[in-house]
């Protein structure tokens, strides 16, 4: 019986040992506490840069700025992702200006918050600039801050990858986010950014101003018309028939460009059956089956997506294009053309924006109501793109797409 | 003369007299344990006469026993007790004399512990699309599974490579096996091993008493008061690879004179292990049984049991993660909360199993039993949830330094800083990067401001939900065994279940929120302008103006529907006894119906016209490609399928202690509900073209039991045709959680098994003992397979077919090789040198056991080696289809076809075990003894036992000309763990 409690005793002491505590944990029945709460950085004191003092850093187009010195910025969150026509950025704001944060996650808004402070140490991030393209039909386009594009040489760590693609790539790694982007205090609603206005001019103005402060900013413009400045109807999609295949610009096989040709013809109607904001997959094959895209041309003007077929040696099977972009529907970013202040905007929504699918009103669309909107005011190759965050009826709070 | 007409005519008289009384004969005897020669009680004494079997009775308190009323006639004994080899002698009756056998030794097993439940860990698969089911192997009477049974356990080893689901498991005469899924039954009893301890087995195609089996074997475990062992015992054991410590306790009055017999076991597995952080047991058993028996004729046995508790489940992970980790136990299940310690996914199981079981025994020669069984309560299994938020999950793809660089260009990841970043972390183990986030996951929902009309404004973004599969489970079970004459006995029974299961989930955790909403994640992202589609409950959305259902917790949400599966049989079995040679013929019959039974009506799949509130569209129901209306509401259709088999046998006794022997067999088998129904948790829908599984199953073994040696010999082959499959996962392709079902699956067995225990007379005590198991199962046939999304009702279309072949499913080509790199010719696609079979997976196909065992005088020393090879992992269809091999070129080359196809070969393994033990008498009342087993003593911590391919595909190449894998994920066994059991009888 000494043998029988000596073991015992000797087991209970094994099972005991602090180093075995953790393993006993779940097993304790009592509930989990809540975990702990999120507590606000204050770094007001640490701050020693502008968003205008980064953007400045960006002097040549082609050369993205890897920032070597102890920068650290302060700007407020003035764009969410949760309604999906934001992606993977999230938009800061000072006094100074705006600039795109491209954090790289997914669903950001459930931790960073419209209205939040972030500190931003920027030393390891990069400035580069997105969608500049040169000559009479380009201009400027859009400063973002993230790390350094894939392929290019980083400075700090002595990296050399190949070639360079994009100037800046996302941060996307949670420990990089966690070493320069440190959230600060949700202010009050009272106390938050309001949206700028511009004029038409100020639009205008921005085409080739690389740090123009306007950029960026969450804004808002009034009184908007549907329509080109030729009084026509217009959008602007680019959707790729076999979207597994390659489809740059030298493959200009495998696209198909839903806008208005070089030469429009006033008060002609360019917007291809797209009523709504933009184009879910669903609503893709739908008008792709309809037949209402079968007159548009291909990418490399080899004939029309009802009639043409695609080659074998670019495809690896001959099939008519639209039966290849119907057995391939994907969500389409799809802008639609407004008149503001006499100066044309595209107001651009993703497809996977929440309200992809929601119809612009047909009195928007005959022109016979104008609508306020308000976005982020951006920019590719030197025209304002406006990306839409929330749409009303002019001089209403009635939201048209919430 | 008269005198001797009269005494002739006393003596005719006196021997009718005789004649009359019956024989006078029989056998009696003691039987005992033959180191230390204590009387073993309960011993099962069968004495046969050729193949036939003649009587059977128990050993008594003391050891004793006696058969009477034998002929005078040669008789073969076999001796049967739980915890000791099986022993056959050889008697002969003489002039109708009782022949005393004295004492009969019996020679007990030297197994520390027998297998169950617990000896495997859960395997969480997440949303992989495949499953996790272990095989148990039982059989103390057979040397083959007695060894392989506990020393294959660590690598999963499966007899035969037959799945988990052919093995029937019976508990009282009732088939135990998961009414949807064909699952083993053994979590229903894990902990109560005292209680359970008493089971008989038949290998392969045999036939049991209890029902004619399939081809993988029958286990009926009796569960009965009476066979539960006599007396107080208590046990304490630790186990280093599972749980921390086991209390045991069990009493047992055994057989009392007023014909009652009482037994309880219970227990409690607590705590976590040596190996695996997050997995934990807090699981408990208790049994109650009460037998009664009324006289020579009826017996009643009464009994309820159950295993309530939770254990913490572990993860597997891609090689990358384990080797970021420095460790192949990694689990990615768990966090830390404040400190403490939390697994995500959690099962908590408390399902209760009741039965009545009547005994009738009318004459010696007929026997029957029927049994009304019925299991109930709740299985729970945890899991995180999300809604418009970032996968939590440690290890998610996107979180790995693999992500971000390869050093193939055609991936476009050459962001080395990136990964030099992600590989930081993971080297250093920052714990909210390796381990669930869980401070994080409670501040997202903190912060989450979206006010309802209860004036809640925390939505939940993360949730804990627990997906419930509750089963009602009725059956009734009986079964007779006649023996109209000495040469024939027949056996047979009927059998009808009744199962509805309950699949639902309840909301088991706000994580810090205040509310969550009942819609479909996936239709909300699709269909954000149509809130309808997205309701998880769309009777719920008409009737509260379009909104969908507030959830707390406890609530349930998302699917809600019943599995209804019916099943009625019979079966005989006829067994011819002609001297040395038995044959036995059996079939049976059955009919088997099941359909779904959805309980809430689903936006996608509404199956009926209705208006929106909200945009005032009137909706059409979807159809499917017949033009059949889907639905996710009511009754499905039923499926309804005519089951049969039939199995001859042929056994051949040579002088006593040899035996050959053979079955046949074919099977037509129904497919279970899970194999049947395309997305069981959004519609109605089946498979097309239902059919049933064949299967042609032999065996041909050899046996040899006598002067302490223990021999079988096994070959098998067997063949199993129109295997069908579903699989559902998250497909990043279709961007959408997706079903994959394959039909047409066929696989062929063939191997030999060789189980021996041989002693070494050169030392006293001293046996070699082993076993070889060496098959090839493989798959013979290309199924095809269809692919449903849970959010359409369309099927997938590739390449413009909906119907896609799984052309490299049982083998794939290999090609002459680039002498240079090693990598397959550009030659044409039927250029190739050879076919490489496809293996079935998860089980090593050569498993070697070679070891010693010592017994003497209570103590015991086992040590063994084992070899395991040619174990494959689990395959993806999807990788083995023509779409997957050509890529987005639609041009499969030899390179493609060999590096997709390829089913992956685990390296092989050497384990060394052992195991020592003793027990004390004390006083000659008290037993006290202890159990160390030792595994894998090596500390060999690169043995793969399970795992599967990721059901992805990187399709974003720079080339655009083919796919790549993702990495397959994989579990490890243990390094060197031990279990220490200390127990305590009287």
């Amino acid at each position: 019986m000494k043998k029988f409690l000596f073991s015992i005793a000797a087991l209970a002491a094994l099972v005991s040992c602090q180093s075995l505590i953790e393993e006993w944990q779940p097993v304790n029945p009592r509930p989990y506490e809540e975990g702990k709460p999120f507590t606000p950085v204050n770094m007001d004191s640490e701050v020693n840069a502008t968003i205008a003092q980064i953007k400045a850093l960006y002097k040549n187009h082609g050369t993205p700025v890897e920032i070597i010195d102890n920068l650290i910025i302060k700007g407020e969150i003035t764009t969410s992702d949760e309604d999906g026509n934001v992606y993977r950025e999230i938009y800061i704001q000072d006094a100074t200006g705006a600039i795109c944060l491209k954090l790289g996650r997914s669903s950001s808004y459930d931790d960073y918050k419209v209205g939040q402070i972030l500190y931003v140490k920027c030393r390891g991030l990069v400035v580069g600039e997105y969608g500049y393209k040169s000559g009479n039909y380009g201009g400027a386009g859009l400063l973002q801050l993230g790390l350094l594009g894939d392929g290019w040489q980083d400075y700090l760590d002595g990296i050399t990858d190949t070639e360079p693609e994009y100037e800046t790539s996302y941060i996307d790694l949670a420990p990089i986010i966690n070493e320069h982007i440190f959230r600060g205090a949700i202010l009050p609603q009272e106390q938050r950014v309001k949206p700028s206005y511009f004029t038409g001019a100020e639009l205008t103005a921005m085409k080739d101003a690389t740090q123009s402060p306007i950029v960026s900013m969450y804004t808002r413009l009034d009184g908007l018309t549907y329509g080109n400045s030729d009084n026509g109807k217009e959008i602007f999609c680019l959707f790729y028939p076999d979207p597994n295949l390659n489809h740059t610009k030298y493959e200009s096989w495998n696209r198909v460009f839903l806008s208005s040709p070089n030469n429009r013809a006033k008060g002609a109607d360019y917007t291809f059956g797209i009523t709504t904001w933009s184009l879910t997959k669903n609503r893709f094959l739908t008008l792709a089956q309809s037949g209402v895209w079968d007159d548009v041309e291909i990418g490399d003007g080899s004939g029309v997506i009802g009639q043409a077929y695609t080659s074998f040696d670019n495809f690896g099977y001959e099939e008519l294009y639209k039966d290849v972009i119907i057995s391939h529907p994907n969500a389409q970013s799809v802008s639609h053309y407004f008149m503001y202040d006499g100066v044309e905007v595209q107001v651009r929504t993703s497809g996977y924006a929440r309200f992809a699918d929601v119809a612009i009103p047909e009195d928007v669309r005959n022109g016979s109501k104008k609508v306020d909107i308000v976005g982020i005011l951006s920019r590719y190759q030197g025209s304002a793109q406006f990306t839409l965050l929330d749409v009303f009826y002019s001089g209403t709070t009635n939201s048209l797409i919430k | 003369m008269t005198k001797r007409i009269i005494l002739a005519f006393a003596a005719a008289l006196a021997s009718l007299t005789i004649f009359a009384q019956g024989p006078t004969g029989g056998v009696k005897g003691t039987v005992i344990n033959r180191n230390g020669r204590q009387p073993v009680e309960n011993a099962r004494l069968i004495l046969k006469q050729g193949a036939a079997e003649i009587a059977t009775v128990s050993s008594a308190q003391d050891g004793s026993f006696l058969i009477p009323e034998l002929e005078d006639g040669m008789y073969t004994l076999v001796i049967e007790a739980p915890e000791y080899l099986e022993s056959q002698v050889q008697v002969t009756v003489n002039d109708g004399y009782v022949k005393n056998m004295f004492n009969i030794s019996l020679t007990g097993i030297q197994r520390v512990t027998e297998v169950d439940d617990d000896s495997f860990a859960a395997f969480d698969m997440d949303d992989s699309g495949f499953n996790d089911n272990p095989t148990i192997l039982f059989g103390s009477n057979d040397v083959f599974n007695n060894i392989a049974g506990y020393n294959f356990s660590s690598v999963r080893f499966r007899a035969r490579g037959y799945n988990s689901e052919s093995q029937e498991v019976y508990l009282a005469g009732v088939k135990m096996n998961d009414a949807i899924t064909g699952y083993g039954p053994f979590s229903l009893w894990s902990g109560l091993n005292e209680a359970m301890r008493s089971k008989e087995t038949v290998n392969g195609a045999e036939v049991s008493d209890v029902a004619l089996g399939g081809y993988n074997g029958v286990t009926n475990v009796f569960g009965t008061a009476g066979q539960v062992r006599k007396g107080l015992r208590g046990s304490v054991l630790t186990n280093s690879s599972l749980y921390r410590l086991r209390l045991m306790a069990s009493y047992a009055t055994g057989p009392m004179d007023n014909g009652w017999a009482f037994a309880t076991n219970v227990s409690a597995r607590l705590g976590g292990n040596d190996w695996i952080d997050g997995v934990y047991y807090r699981s408990f058993a208790y049994y109650l049984a009460a037998d009664k028996v009324f006289d020579d004729v009826h017996t009643l046995h009464f009994a309820i049991f159950g295993t309530p508790g939770e254990r913490g489940a572990q993860m597997a992970s891609t090689q990358e993660v384990y080797d970021l980790m420095y460790d192949n136990m990694y689990n990615a299940n768990w966090g830390y909360q404040n400190g403490r310690v939390r697994n995500a996914r959690v099962r908590k199981t408390h399902e209760p199993v009741a039965y009545v079981q009547w005994d009738f025994k009318p004459s010696d020669i007929f026997q029957g039993s029927a049994t009304v069984l019925y299991r109930f309560g709740k299985n729970g299994y945890t899991a995180l949830d999300w809604y418009n938020a970032q996968d939590p999950r440690p290890d998610y793809y996107r979180n790995l330094p693999s992500y971000f660089y390869n050093d193939n260009p055609d991936y476009k990841r050459n962001n080395q800083a990136k990964a030099i970043e992600a590989f930081k972390s993971w080297y250093n183990e920052v714990p909210d990067v390796v381990h669930m986030n869980w401070d994080r996951i409670y501040q997202v929902n903190n912060l989450s401001y979206v006010p309802n009309e209860n004036g809640e404004t925390k939505r939940s973004k993360y949730v804990q939900e627990e997906r419930r599969t509750d089963q009602n489970d009725l059956n009734f079970s009986t079964s007779f065994k006649y023996r109209p004459q000495a040469w024939l006995t027949v056996t047979g029974g009927l059998n009808a279940k009744w199962n509805k299961t309950h699949y639902y989930k309840i909301l088991a955790d706000l994580l810090g929120g205040q509310y969550f909403v009942d819609v479909d994640n996936f239709a909300d992202r699709d269909f954000a302008s149509t809130p309808f589609m997205a309701a998880n409950d769309l009777e719920y959305y008409l009737a509260h103006g379009g909104k969908s259902r507030i959830l707390h917790v406890g609530d349930k949400y998302g699917y809600d529907y019943n599995a209804h599966v019916h099943n009625y049989g019979g079966w005989a079995n006829g067994e011819f006894s002609f001297g040395n040679l038995g044959i036995n013929v059996g079939a049976k019959l059955g009919y088997q119906r099941f359909w779904r039974e959805g309980l809430t009506r689903k936006g996608l799949f509404p199956g009926k016209e209705f208006t929106d509130p909200v945009s005032g569209i009137t909706v059409q129901p979807a159809k499917d490609s017949k033009g059949e209306v889907i639905t996710s509401f009511g009754n499905s259709k039923k499926a309804h399928f005519l089951t049969y088999a039939a199995k001859l046998g042929v056994n051949f006794v040579i002088g006593g202690n040899m035996r050959v022997y053979g079955n046949v067999g074919y099977f037509n088998d129904a497919p279970t509900f899970n194999q049947v129904f395309l997305s069981p948790r959004t519609r109605n829908s089946m498979v097309d073209k239902l059919t049933t599984v064949k299967t042609f199953a032999s065996d041909l073994n050899w046996q040899y039991s006598g002067n302490g040696i223990n021999v079988r010999a096994t070959a098998y082959y067997t063949t199993i045709k129109d295997q069908s499959k579903i699989m559902s996962a998250y497909d990043d392709v279709q961007n959408a959680f997706s079903n994959f079902a394959l039909s047409g699956i066929d696989q062929r067995h063939v191997g030999m098994e060789l189980g021996f225990k041989i002693p070494t007379y050169f030392i006293p005590n001293l046996s070699v003992q082993g076993v070889v198991a060496y098959g090839e199962a493989v798959y013979t046939s290309n199924p095809t397979m269809v692919q449903t999304l849970d959010n359409s009702a369309s099927l997938v279309s590739y390449n413009g077919s909906e119907v896609m072949n799984v052309s490299f499913w049982k083998n794939h080509p290999v090609y002459p090789r680039d002498v240079y790199n090693n990598i397959p010719e550009g030659t044409g696609l039927n250029d190739y040198t050879s076919l490489k079979k496809h293996y079935v997976p998860s089980t090593p196909q050569t498993a070697v056991s070679l070891g010693l065992a010592w017994n003497y005088n209570y103590w015991f020393v086992d040590a063994d080696v084992e070899y395991f090879d040619r174990a494959y992992l689990d395959m993806n269809p999807l990788y083995r289809t023509d779409y997957a091999v050509m890529g987005p070129d639609y041009k499969a080359t030899p390179e493609e076809i060999e590096y997709m196809a390829t089913q992956e070969k685990f390296a092989p393994a050497f384990l060394l075990n052992f195991s020592v033990g003793k027990s004390f008498y004390i006083q000659r009342k008290y037993q006290l003894g202890f159990s160390l087993n030792a595994k894998n003593i090596l500390n060999n911590r690169d043995v793969k036992t399970g795992g599967y391919e990721q059901t992805r595909m990187v399709d974003n190449t720079e080339g655009k000309n083919r796919f790549y894998r993702f990495d397959s994920k994989y579990f490890y066994m243990p390094g060197f763990n031990y279990m220490l059991n200390v127990y305590f009888r009287f």
